[in-house]
């Protein structure tokens, strides 16, 4: 049988730093009935979490 | 004592969320229920859920009740139609007519004294306004034990910041949960809202960072323990959200903590594969597209590369997948969900003979979704796919064809992915003349043609 090797594609995972004062900030924002949208909040924690991971990748 | 009597009486009498104590305190039940009733009215014009509530505790029989004089279950009965008014009422708290409604309950039936826990999570999302205020003000001054924390803004008459229930979440497992409760109730009965997602959403999230925080140990021991109490802490919300279809903003809620719980957790491959297929099982077509995001972010903290049987499944019921992907994967990492999905499809194809997942993995490939390693991967896997295939799982050949296809207009894609193509066949310790012969294709000339 042949398997198929693996690429070293980045795979490492590592673990990721938030800051507990950005995520207030995120939420502070508004008071709850003025925010925005919840999916645009979510977007932003996944951009927030996408931005972490390039830092430690390249450092 | 009469005159004590009647002096506290008057004293409860004048708590409200409207008028002065001096006004409430002469006010009759049945100039009261005039002002409350119009309130109530117009809710029921803005919402219809409010109009059987009309017939019970905004009846004009309500104004003789008094809830001293019920039984003990007559006044359990009465906390259950309280509790469900509020719920609903909860969307419309800054509204003049919701205050008034709530206002009949406060003087009527005391809600402030015999329901205070229900009363004030109705209030938490908005925390900031001055009603909020005047709620704290006229609760008794034994606050009820889950919001014993807001003591000190009672006293003060001061409006609690946000960052106060944050710290309340992640040193008081009790108060995180009662607040979950409080929103998946809501979400069931449908009578959720933006405001108390949005809060719900911000403070678990801030919740289960600032919990991963705190619990951070040097022994390894104490960190699975640890580990395993936030899990068993949020868990069961989260499954329980995440396959609520109906209420896709919750379930996009839960995307945020989850998202920041794999990121941060160091979760174990069980969890979070027991995550991603809640997570697909309950999507929806407005959850899909966080839905899928989340999924990819689920996918770079675990270490199995493919997708499980039942996330493959659900991608592959996705319409227009890799458009989705091609356009998400402008501003987020897809690659591992991505990588993941088009492995788990390969092997269907040659171990099932289920050849669905193609029309998928060639637009991918195309698409700049993988990356120029992964793509590499799944050529070389395709052509193993190639390779393996047999009569006993594709009995008239046809997988065999449509693969063969499949390679072909790959091969002679005009971008960057042709190189990786031939290095792959390079790599590749596959006997070409056997997979040609058992594809009935040519793919060395038109590969290389300067040989």
């Amino acid at each position: 049988d042949i398997d198929v090797p693996d690429a070293d594609d980045g795979d490492a995972i590592y673990p990721v730093v938030i800051a507990p004062q950005k995520l207030a900030e995120l939420f502070n924002t508004a008071p709850s009935f003025a925010m925005p949208p919840i999916e645009d909040m979510f977007y932003e924690i996944a951009k927030m979490l996408s931005a972490t991971k390039t830092v430690v990748s390249t450092s | 004592k009469s005159i004590l009597d009647v002096k506290a009486q008057k004293a409860a009498h004048s708590k409200s969320l409207i008028f002065e104590p001096r006004v409430a305190a002469v006010q009759s039940y049945q100039t009261l229920y005039g002002i409350c009733r119009e309130g109530f009215d117009e809710l029921c014009h803005l919402d219809a859920r409010f109009v059987p509530f009309g017939t019970t505790i905004f009846s004009e029989q309500s104004q003789d009740e008094d809830r001293t004089q019920m039984t003990a279950s007559e006044n359990e009965e009465l906390d259950k139609k309280i509790a469900s008014f509020l719920h609903l009422v909860g969307a419309r708290l800054r509204l003049m007519p919701a205050i008034k409604a709530v206002e009949w309950l406060v003087r009527r039936f005391r809600i402030h004294e015999f329901d205070s826990t229900t009363l004030l999570s109705t209030f938490l999302p908005y925390h900031t306004i001055p009603a909020f205020v005047t709620l704290l003000s006229i609760l008794p001054s034994d606050l009820p034990n889950l919001y014993i924390f807001l003591d000190p803004y009672a006293k003060s008459l001061t409006p609690p910041p946000r960052a106060i229930f944050v710290h309340r979440a992640i040193h008081n497992a009790e108060f995180l949960t009662a607040l979950s409760m409080y929103t998946l109730d809501a979400c069931r009965a449908q009578q959720h809202y933006p405001a108390l997602i949005s809060f719900w959403a911000g403070i678990m999230t801030e919740a289960v960072n600032g919990r991963i925080d705190r619990m951070r140990s040097g022994r390894s021991a104490v960190q699975k323990s640890n580990d395993q109490s936030l899990f068993l802490l949020i868990g069961p919300t989260l499954s329980d959200a995440l396959v609520m279809s109906k209420v896709p903003s919750l379930q996009i809620a839960c995307y945020m903590v989850i998202t920041v719980y794999v990121a941060k957790g160091n979760l174990d491959d069980g969890t979070i594969s027991a995550l991603m297929e809640q997570l697909v099982a309950g999507w929806t077509v407005e959850s899909l597209r966080p839905g899928l995001i989340c999924l990819s972010v689920l996918a770079q903290y675990r270490s199995a590369k493919q997708m499980s049987a039942k996330v493959t499944k659900a991608l592959l019921k996705v319409k227009n997948l890799p458009d989705l992907l091609t356009d998400i994967g402008k501003e987020h990492d897809l690659g591992k969900l991505a990588n993941g999905l088009c492995l788990a499809l390969i092997d269907r194809i040659y171990k099932k003979g289920d050849s669905r997942g193609l029309p998928l993995i060639e637009p991918l490939l195309l698409a700049s979704v993988l990356s120029q390693q992964q793509a590499g991967v799944i050529f070389k896997s395709l052509l193993l796919a190639a390779y393996k295939l047999d009569d006993q799982v594709d009995e008239g050949g046809e997988i065999r064809k449509d693969l063969a296809s499949t390679i072909i207009r790959l091969s002679q894609a005009e971008s960057d992915i042709r190189a990786i193509f031939t290095q792959a066949i390079n790599d590749t310790e596959v006997d070409l003349d056997e997979l040609e012969m058992r594809l009935d294709i040519q793919i060395r000339p038109r590969l290389l043609p300067a040989q």
